[in-house]
């Protein structure tokens, strides 16, 4: 097979480290949101630990940047291309039909946020053991326009309505947990991760939860055919 | 293009012959239309070909770094998903025409409708394993012939109506909001990948058990 290769480079086994199956997530993304709970259910299935980890997108560098009108859908201001916009106008309606079918809310967001305190937040919470609460609490909100993830305050009632200890989140916030974020993104893009959700498994890395079915397949010992990609329920 | 009708198929799959992710969905659709015994309305659109990761650089913004990371995953894609269903990708970055082809993809779909799907499986084989020249009418038709349809009558339709009508197919389907391939269009919905495939049997087996998701 001439120019494709089915190696991968070592850089994502070396980020995976110890961890089984490492998942990087934002709240920002649809995908990333949609694809919790199937992620949840075939970890389960094949009974391995996630280590989840934060990944915020820098969406203007890739796909321009908007702004809509406040509570409406008129576009503010914009730089993007008219291409991006149907590949962005797709991806939510794409994510919105799965979410809607779990009895999720799935509203288009108003400007491209500036998610990484909430990614300092899931730090934060993971430390301390509520990592999987915290994000059953924000991501929901965020995805109902009920959640101001560049806000502080908010993020700390977020946290403790995840019960989990807020005393000194703000200024972990902007001192070593910041200076954690910034080097867990920035050595997951230099590695090569680039979206989210993205899998690191065995050597390989995977950008989208319709390559779970891979993931399992790997984490189960290659067992029968290697599957193709799928969306598809994991739930028992 | 009838998914919406209830008339005709159910199911419209849109591929682009020159593009691995589209040879990649073929099989699993065939697949899926034989266990549903469906006859799915296969159409040819020209879409924007598999871009080579560039070459890296002193000033490579965030951008430039993040499209190259994106080449290269789904060139990975490619190949290993390639590998898994043992199909051969050579030459993945080609980017010739392909209106021959899809021509010849729209006259089968008309006049020998029931050789179109060993057709299509013949020529994305061929294409892929670099037998076949997707521009050149006149190596399209022996695939035309080779699958039971009149070459001849192709070659003259090819020169004459043929090309009114891809690009009349063409319009249709980015009307009907298909932007990038492969593209199912299944109950007034789009789908873009063949990661949906769970979903789309799930509709068109008229939504009985869980969703898929």
């Amino acid at each position: 097979m001439s120019e494709l290769s089915t190696t991968f480079p070592p850089e994502f086994e070396r980020l995976r480290g110890a961890a089984r199956l490492a998942v990087y997530i934002d709240l920002k993304s649809p995908y990333a949101f949609i694809a919790i709970d199937p992620t949840r259910d075939m970890a389960r299935s094949v009974g391995v630990e996630i280590d989840w980890r934060p990944f915020t997108l820098d969406i203007p560098s890739y796909l321009g940047s908007a702004k809509l009108v406040k509570n409406s859908k008129k576009v503010e201001s914009s730089n993007r291309t008219q291409q991006q916009w149907t590949g962005v106008r797709y991806a939510y309606r794409d994510a919105r039909r799965y979410a809607q079918l779990t009895g999720r809310t799935l509203r288009g967001t108003e400007k491209i946020w500036d998610s990484s305190l909430a990614g300092i937040a899931m730090l934060w919470a993971k430390e301390r053991g509520g990592f999987d609460r915290f994000i059953d609490v924000a991501y929901p909100a965020f995805w109902r326009r009920e959640l101001d993830i560049e806000d502080p305050a908010v993020l700390e009632r977020a946290l403790a309505d995840s019960d989990v200890a807020t005393a000194g989140f703000r200024e972990w916030a902007q001192g070593p947990g910041r200076e954690l974020h910034d080097r867990i993104n920035q050595a997951a893009f230099d590695a090569g991760i680039y979206g989210v959700p993205s899998y690191l498994v065995e050597d390989e890395m995977w950008f989208g939860r319709e390559h779970l079915p891979r993931v399992a397949w790997l984490l189960g010992g290659r067992r029968g055919p290697a599957p193709d990609v799928a969306n598809r329920s994991f739930a028992r | 293009m009838s998914a919406s009708t209830g008339e005709g198929p159910a199911l419209t799959v849109a591929l682009d012959i020159r593009h691995p992710l589209a040879y990649l969905a073929l099989g699993p659709a065939l697949e899926l239309g034989r266990e549903l015994e469906l006859a799915i309305d296969w159409l040819p659109l020209a879409s924007e070909l598999l871009r080579r990761p560039s070459t890296p650089g002193p000033d490579d913004d965030r951008g430039v770094l993040h499209r190259r990371h994106r080449a290269r995953m789904i060139a990975r894609e490619i190949a290993v998903y390639a590998d898994a269903q043992g199909l051969t990708v050579k030459e993945p970055y080609r980017n010739g025409p392909a209106d021959a082809a899809h021509l010849a993809w729209l006259w089968m779909r008309a006049h020998a409708r029931d050789a179109l799907e060993p057709f299509l499986v013949e020529i994305f084989r061929r294409y892929w394993t670099l037998e076949l020249d997707a521009g050149d009418a006149i190596a399209v038709s022996k695939v035309v012939c080779a699958c039971g349809g009149d070459a001849a009558d192709f070659l003259a339709w090819s020169a004459s109506d043929g090309p009114a009508a891809l690009d009349r197919v063409a319009r249709e389907l980015a009307d009907a909001g298909i932007f990038t391939l492969p593209a199912y269009l299944v109950a007034d919905q789009v789908f873009c990948g063949r990661q949906h495939l769970p979903m789309i049997r799930w509709l068109l087996e008229g939504r009985t058990g869980p969703p898929p998701i």
